[in-house]
């Protein structure tokens, strides 16, 4: 995760660090990130209706042009801005599958479609909080792969900009993502095999 | 092995097996995996996967979020009666954006549509942007533009707009209906331009073109499109352009399929006038095709993510490739076009799908610059004149070539194919078989003409231009457009790879079109050998030998022509037995045929069985062939043509090669004088026939006048040409032999040394033959000098770049083994020039086997050796008889 001078670049450069400022601890930084995460998926429930899903990308464009001024900070910055902010987004949808199941005791994880085309519930449904778990799996076998998942799944990144930022190439970061994809396709097939569709 | 380990192992597995096509997938787990079945096993379920719906396809994280978003969210938004002075009569629409209302007002008293946006959180913003760009559009005034009349604030803290209220249809939608055909269509786009440029003009820009904002309605009967929603994209944008794909993906179109690229910029760029000509580009593709470029379904399904980088980095297919590609659906949307499949497909084909692609670039600076340029190049076409949407590219130049020249077909090729050369550079290293060659396919553009001007009859025309059309097609299409220098640094490799794919896609396409397939592989042919692939070359043209039979039957004189082809391919490749195998058999055939074509053939295979006999170190064969040829040229070309020169000068190297120093020096004497006098003095071509003479001096012992020559013409070479020109390195090269020859070893050494020097420093690919030459030279100079010590590592050396330059068995191979043997004879090492000659012999048996002459040649060597050194030895150790 970039270092705490980068999360300062960025509230200074925003304006929101006054000049003299104590910078606030990265903690901190974070979550305000995520209450803004939240906040924002709020704001998007009013323009969209229920049966539309909220793309947590989106999410994490909005909370960047939210907190910074694009035209002020280099790509770099941008970059990891979001880099950051995909992991807070992570979190913040982990966090909020497990409260449910919480709530919900007895009654399961919460299962929701595999492709926005269908209605909740209508589809094969992926839980959460294993796919969380996967990812962890993924980490220990390959950082940088579970890292690539982390930028192009919560990120919104592009393969271009994912190279960019992990420093290699374009054609990595594809084979990454693939062998990510196909690997966490396999934890997830048994258990759904008989609902299972084509993309 | 650690998990880890083990994980990159099977990672780097998984992406190997992807690149190998599904067929031999078995196959190659079955190498890869011999070993560990389990491994075998999990590659193979992670290929299952990879065909599969992943975790990572799914949109859970946007379910959570929504679901995060009501748990923080949940109130209702119920039908206003007043919006501000506006009273609200019913609901007409709802989208992602916000519901649209019919509204009235009462003064003045007009009915208006208002449309409520639900952006809760951002009203403030949005509103004071709305007022920021009011002013603009107060100031818009176009008929096809609906009227922007307010904004405000609801008492819910809404932000709304008040248009003007328009009764029409979305334009598709009308355009279907109506089963406009397309140039009704295109018409209609026009319009729209001009209405987009307008707004341009005033400053403002649309950014949410696409149907559902383009109502059609009827004036007077008159369908009349009219843009709605100006300025509100801009006013409810964040400034974040993903944001506002979520607006998009809320309404009822729900794609982002009409945004700009950078509209779809994960960092928002400035957004300008460009845009709408892209979603106008999306628009008319739309009416075209009944589709837009990127499909909808599929790019959502893909997650938001995956959607930016189709957006930005994807390109779509034409609209006419997309029209073949779409099947049974294709008939629906030609009769929704008034039309059949066929026609609308090539209604598109061509100047349409070059508008279309042109708005779609990705690169808004290969847009047109303006809406208005978008619908006069629609008026142009549909005023049947030229259009400006093809940019000066190599695809479109040989288009247009094609096109005006619709019957000089193969012509057309070559002119492709030296365009598409331009683009991937010449390969360097003109050599014979190929200067031959492309003297065959000059010989072919005459051809072509000719047959062109015999097609008086106007459905041989018709023929012609079919043939052209599927021709232009294959190369443009499947060819050039798959040529993006952009997505590659090396654009050597794209051009071929965009080859090697298009060539992969002849199988069977052109089955019953000889004509068709024959051009093409013609081109291919012609264009894989430019780009140095000899390999691939010969396929094709050895599929044209083929063609050619099908065609003009076998023992025709196309059979006879074709060959030539693969005969330069062979030559090129060193197979020189091949080569003179099939250009034999090429002058079977045409023994068969009168007349000045095959006259002209048969001169042109003698000549290359002269050049490829000398190549196959068989100069006695070849001198027959080579004083025909010869004699030839002089008759057809005259004494002085440089093409005639060219052959005295190549006759006299072989006359020197065997033997035959007289003859040698008297054609290189004409050679060199005729060069002299076409080409001047300081013409490489002189120089090297006055290396040609001076080596047949040097050889009848006339060393000092060889020393005399060529000491003056080094000097003006270095001068002219530079020290480091391949020709000025073999001046040096044949100087210093003529100062070996004539005893002056100091000269010699210093010169080749000089050279050797020269060599070092500059392209050692480039000069390598010269290099080899100088190093033997060097060694025998030394050795000449007794400095036998010295000398041996250059006669080793040159023996070892000699064998990975040349075929084994070459004539340059011979001539430095034997100046090494003697070397190491020089020396005493008896046992090591054993060695040399049989590891000599060893190479060429398994390069050719036993019977061929080459390894006869270098048994016997290898034998005479042998017995010399068993005489040698015995008559050493024999004791000396003692007389009794």
């Amino acid at each position: 995760m970039p270092d705490q001078t980068r999360i300062t670049q960025i509230l200074t450069a925003t304006g929101q660090l006054k000049p003299g400022e104590d910078p606030p601890d990265l903690e901190t930084a974070l979550s305000e990130l995520y209450d803004e995460l939240r906040a924002i998926a709020a704001g998007y429930l009013r323009r969209e209706r229920a049966d539309h899903t909220l793309q947590p990308t989106a999410l994490v464009h909005e909370a960047y042009g939210r907190l910074v001024d694009q035209t002020q900070i280099p790509w770099s910055d941008a970059a990891h801005f979001r880099a950051i902010a995909a992991r807070v987004m992570r979190q913040v949808l982990v966090d909020s599958a497990r409260k449910h199941t919480a709530t919900k005791r007895g009654a399961g994880r919460l299962r929701v479609t595999l492709s926005g085309l269908e209605q909740p519930g209508d589809g094969r449904q992926i839980d959460m909080i294993e796919l969380d778990e996967a990812i962890e799996a993924l980490k220990a076998l390959h950082e940088r792969k579970a890292r690539v998942v982390e930028l192009l799944f919560f990120g919104g990144m592009t393969h271009a900009e994912a190279a960019q930022l992990l420093d290699v190439s374009r054609k990595t970061v594809e084979a990454d993502w693939y062998m990510a994809r196909a690997w966490l396709g396999t934890r997830f097939e048994d258990e759904n095999d008989d609902r299972r569709r084509s993309i | 092995m650690t998990d880890a380990d083990r994980f990159d192992r099977l990672s780097e597995l998984f992406e190997a097996a992807r690149a190998v096509p599904q067929s031999k997938r078995a196959e190659f787990l079955t190498g890869a995996c011999a070993d560990d079945p389990v491994l075998r096993e999990e590659v193979e379920s992670l290929l299952e996967a990879h065909e599969k719906a992943s975790p990572l396809d799914s949109d859970t994280p946007g379910v959570i979020a929504g679901r995060i978003a009501e748990e923080l969210e949940t109130d209702q938004v119920p039908m206003p009666t007043m919006l501000g002075r506006y009273r609200v009569v019913r609901q007409i629409g709802e989208g992602g954006m916000g519901a649209v209302y019919e509204a009235t007002q009462q003064d003045p008293d007009r009915t208006v549509a208002i449309k409520v946006i639900k952006l809760g959180m951002d009203t403030r913003q949005v509103v004071a942007r709305f007022e920021h760009e009011r002013q603009a559009l107060a100031i818009m005034d176009h008929p096809c533009i609906a009227r922007v009349f307010d904004g405000g604030m609801s008492e819910t803290g809404r932000p709304f707009f008040v248009m003007e209220h328009v009764q029409g249809q979305a334009m598709t939608r009308y355009a279907d209906e109506h089963r406009l055909g397309t140039r009704a269509r295109l018409a209609l786009v026009t319009q729209v331009c001009y209405a987009i440029q307008h707004a341009h003009q005033k400053g403002v820009i649309h950014r949410d073109i696409k149907p559902s904002n383009v109502l059609v309605t009827e004036l007077d009967g008159t369908p009349t499109p009219k843009v709605i929603d100006f300025g509100i994209a801009k006013a409810t944008d964040a400034g974040f352009a993903p944001a506002s794909l979520i607006t998009l993906q809320g309404q009822a179109v729900g794609t982002p399929a009409h945004m700009a690229p950078e509209q779809a910029g994960a960092v928002t760029q400035d957004v300008d006038t460009r845009a709408d000509v892209y979603s106008l580009g999306v628009l008319l593709y739309e009416l075209l095709t009944g589709t837009t470029p990127f499909d909808q379904r599929e790019i959502e399904s893909k997650g938001l993510a995956e959607m930016l980088r189709v957006i930005r980095e994807d390109d779509p297919e034409r609209p006419s490739t997309r029209l073949s590609s779409m099947g049974d659906q294709a008939t629906r949307v030609a009769a929704q076009r008034d039309s059949d499949e066929p026609t609308l497909r090539s209604q598109l084909a061509g100047d349409l799908d070059w508008i279309v692609m042109k708005c779609l670039e990705k690169d808004r600076e290969n847009r047109y610059d303006s809406a208005a340029a978008l619908a006069d190049d629609i008026v142009r076409y549909l005023a049947n004149e030229p259009v400006m949407a093809r940019p000066p590219s190599a695809g479109y130049r040989f288009r247009k070539y094609v096109k005006r020249n619709r019957g000089q077909v193969v012509a057309g090729f070559l002119t492709l194919g030296l365009l598409l050369l331009a683009v991937v550079g010449t390969t360097s290293g003109m050599i014979w078989a190929l200067s031959e060659r492309e003297r065959a396919e000059v010989a072919a553009i005459a051809e072509a003409q000719a047959k062109v001007k015999a097609y008086e009859n106007a459905e041989q025309a018709k023929i012609d231009a079919d043939i052209a059309r599927e021709l232009s097609d294959f190369f443009v299409m499947d060819v050039l457009s798959a040529v993006n220098p952009a997505r590659t640094e090396n654009r050597d490799l794209t051009v071929r790879e965009a080859l090697e794919q298009a060539a992969d896609r002849i199988d069977g396409r052109f089955d019953g079109r000889p004509e068709v397939e024959t051009n093409i592989q013609n081109a291919l042919g012609f264009l894989f050998s430019r780009l140095g692939d000899p390999g691939q070359a010969e396929v094709h043209q050895r599929r044209l030998v083929e063609l050619a039979e099908i065609t003009d039957g076998p023992g025709s004189i196309e059979v006879a022509r074709t060959m030539h082809g693969v005969v330069g391919t062979l030559a090129a490749t060193g197979r020189h037995s091949e080569a003179i195998e099939m250009t034999l058999e090429q002058l079977a055939i045409l023994e068969h045929h009168d007349g000045p074509e095959a006259e002209e053939w048969r001169i042109r295979g003698r000549g290359n069985l002269g050049a490829l006999y000398t190549r196959a170190g068989k100069p006695d064969q070849a001198v027959p062939y080579l004083e025909a040829s010869l004699e030839a040229k002089k008759t057809m070309l005259g004494e002085t043509h440089p093409s005639t020169l060219a052959a005295l000068n190549n006759l006299a190297a072989v006359y020197s090669a065997l033997g035959r120093p007289e003859r040698a020096l008297e054609l290189a004497g004409l050679a060199h004088q005729g060069r002299r006098e076409l080409l001047g003095e300081g013409d490489p071509r002189t120089y090297v026939s006055l290396i040609n003479l001076a080596g047949a001096l040097v050889r009848l012992g006339r060393d000092s006048e060889a020393i005399e020559r060529l000491t003056p013409a080094l000097q003006s070479g270095t001068e002219r040409l530079g020290s480091d020109h391949p020709t000025v390195v073999d001046l040096g090269n044949a100087l210093a032999s003529a100062f070996r020859s004539a005893g002056r070893e100091g000269d010699a050494e210093q010169l080749y040394r000089s050279n050797l020097m020269v060599q070092n420093e500059s392209d050692p690919e480039r000069l390598q033959p010269r290099t080899l030459e100088a190093m033997r030279g060097l060694a025998q100079t030394l050795s000449a000098d007794a400095r036998h010590a010295e000398a041996e590592p250059f006669a080793r050396a040159a023996l070892e770049g000699a064998r990975s330059a040349y075929p084994p068995g070459n004539v340059s191979i011979e001539d430095t083994l034997r100046v090494w043997v003697r070397t190491l004879l020089e020396l005493g090492q008896l046992d090591d020039a054993e060695r040399v000659l049989r590891d000599e012999h060893e190479r060429n048996i398994a390069a050719y086997g036993a019977d061929d002459v080459r390894s006869s040649k270098s048994e016997r060597a290898l034998s005479e050796f042998r017995e010399a050194r068993t005489e040698a030895e015995s008559a050493q150790v024999e004791p000396i008889p003692v007389s009794p």
